[in-house]
Formats: C-alpha cells, structure tokens, sequence
C-alpha cells in the first residue's frame, strides 16, 4: 500500500512537471496536474498510467491556450498574476532562476520536447510518437531550443563579468 | 549528456507538487468531493461564470460596433447638411 502511494506520488510529481514544462507557471502546473489527474481517476480508474496522464495533461492545456486565443480578454487577470508570480522567486520550486526566465523564453513546444528529450530520457520517434510530430521535426525543435538556451545563459554569463569588470575598474 | 541539459535536468529534479495539494490528490474523500463538484453547485458557478465572461466580450463589441455606426452617421449627415 505504501509502496504504491509512493508510485503515486512520484506519478503526480512527474505530471506536475510536464505541466511546468507545457505552461512555465507554477499555479497552472498545479491546476493542470489536478483537473487532469481527477479525470483520469475518473475515466480510467485508481491507477493511472504514466504516459494516459501526460497526454490528459497536454489536452487540457491545449484547450487552455485554444480557449484564451477564442476569448483573450479573459486571460488579462492571468497575465497580470503571471507578472506578479514572475518577480516572486517564492513561487519556483528552482533556485536556478537564470534558466528559469530562460526555459519562460522558450516556446511551449519546444520546452515541452526539451524536456521529455532531457528529463524523461525519450527517444526523438517515442517523442514524436506523443506530440503526433514526425521524429524530424522533434529534433530540429530539440536542436532550436538548446541553441536558444544556450544564447539566454551565454548572454547572461558575459552580463555578469562585465559587471564584475565595471565593479573592478571602480573599486581601484 | 552535456552541462546545459544537465543544468535542465537539475531544474525539473527540483519542482515538485506542493505538499497540499498532494495530499489532497493523494486522499480519497477529496477525490470524492471534486468528482461530485461537477454536477454540483461549483459546476452551476462555473458554467455561470464562463457564461458571463462570453457576454462580457459580446457586449463590448456590440458597444463598440454602435459607437462606430453613430460616427458614420454623424459623418454621413454633416456632409449631406
């Protein structure tokens, strides 16, 4: 019983972040991972399986963003505590805020490749198999957004010895 | 695997549910009580809500639409005078 509360945790701790690598918000992670595991209980039983929840997961915000395109006057309070939750650095589980603003710059497809690709150690084809794209696709979107992390922390690092420089020069 | 994707790595190692909301997930009689929601009153409020968030939007265009229709009118009827 214990083991496989465990398993269940593990199960919604994984959902939770796929979620964050779909919606890069901490609250609506959270509100996927719930509406979406309550309807996988609902419709396929106690046990859910891994891959059914992801997919449950990624509809649901699919018809998020779907329902904000239909209705963006809607989404202004969210974009205002999104502002908000941005600047708070309690409301990320991550220290690493760097990579944080630099995963928010991504788009959600390529977050969400990164990390099924980086994280849950899929193949390109079993990736493409999930998001319905052809393994092709999957690797130059896997191939774009390395590089545009890659130009995030770079710049990042260079504003900082600058700024280390610039204090230097000053304090001689 | 390389230091990037492990930095990545790193980053989603680290985000977990919050304990609250596990647990609420994880017990039954919560479970229960949000299956029962939807056909409950919080479903009415919700559907209610989502109904007057669609008229919001209709009756601003509708506004905005006569405010435009006036402006031609008045356009319309300055040049005819």
């Amino acid at each position: 019983m214990a083991k496989a509360k465990l398993t269940l945790e593990e199960l919604l701790h994984s959902a939770y972040r796929y979620a964050q690598a779909l919606c890069a918000h901490a609250e609506m992670a959270e509100d996927l991972v719930h509406e979406g595991w309550l309807k996988a209980l609902k419709n396929h039983g106690p046990t859910p399986d891994k891959a059914l929840l992801f997919t449950i997961i990624r509809n649901l915000y699919i018809d998020d963003v779907r329902h904000k395109t239909r209705f963006p006057s809607d989404s202004f309070d969210e974009h205002a505590m999104a502002d908000h939750h941005s600047s708070d650095p309690s409301h990320y589980a991550s220290e690493d805020r760097i990579l944080s603003q630099a995963l928010e710059q991504l788009r959600s497809i390529e977050r969400e490749v990164l990390f099924l690709w980086v994280f849950e150690g899929h193949t390109a084809a079993e990736i493409g198999t999930l998001t319905s794209q052809s393994r092709g696709t999957v690797l130059s979107l896997i191939h774009r957004a390395k590089g545009k992390l890659k130009v995030h922390l770079d710049q990042h690092e260079h504003q900082q010895l600058s700024l280390v420089k610039g204090n230097g020069k000053e304090s001689s | 695997m390389n230091e990037q994707d492990q930095r990545v790595r790193d980053h989603y190692e680290k985000m977990s549910l919050p304990k609250e909301r596990l647990e609420h997930l994880l017990n039954a009689e919560g479970l229960e009580a949000d299956e029962k929601a939807p056909n409950g009153l919080l479903a009415r409020l919700h559907s209610l809500s989502e109904h007057y968030r669609n008229m919001h939007s209709v009756y601003r265009n509708t506004a905005l639409g006569m405010v435009a229709t006036c402006f031609v009118v008045l356009a319309l009827s300055s040049k005819i005078s």
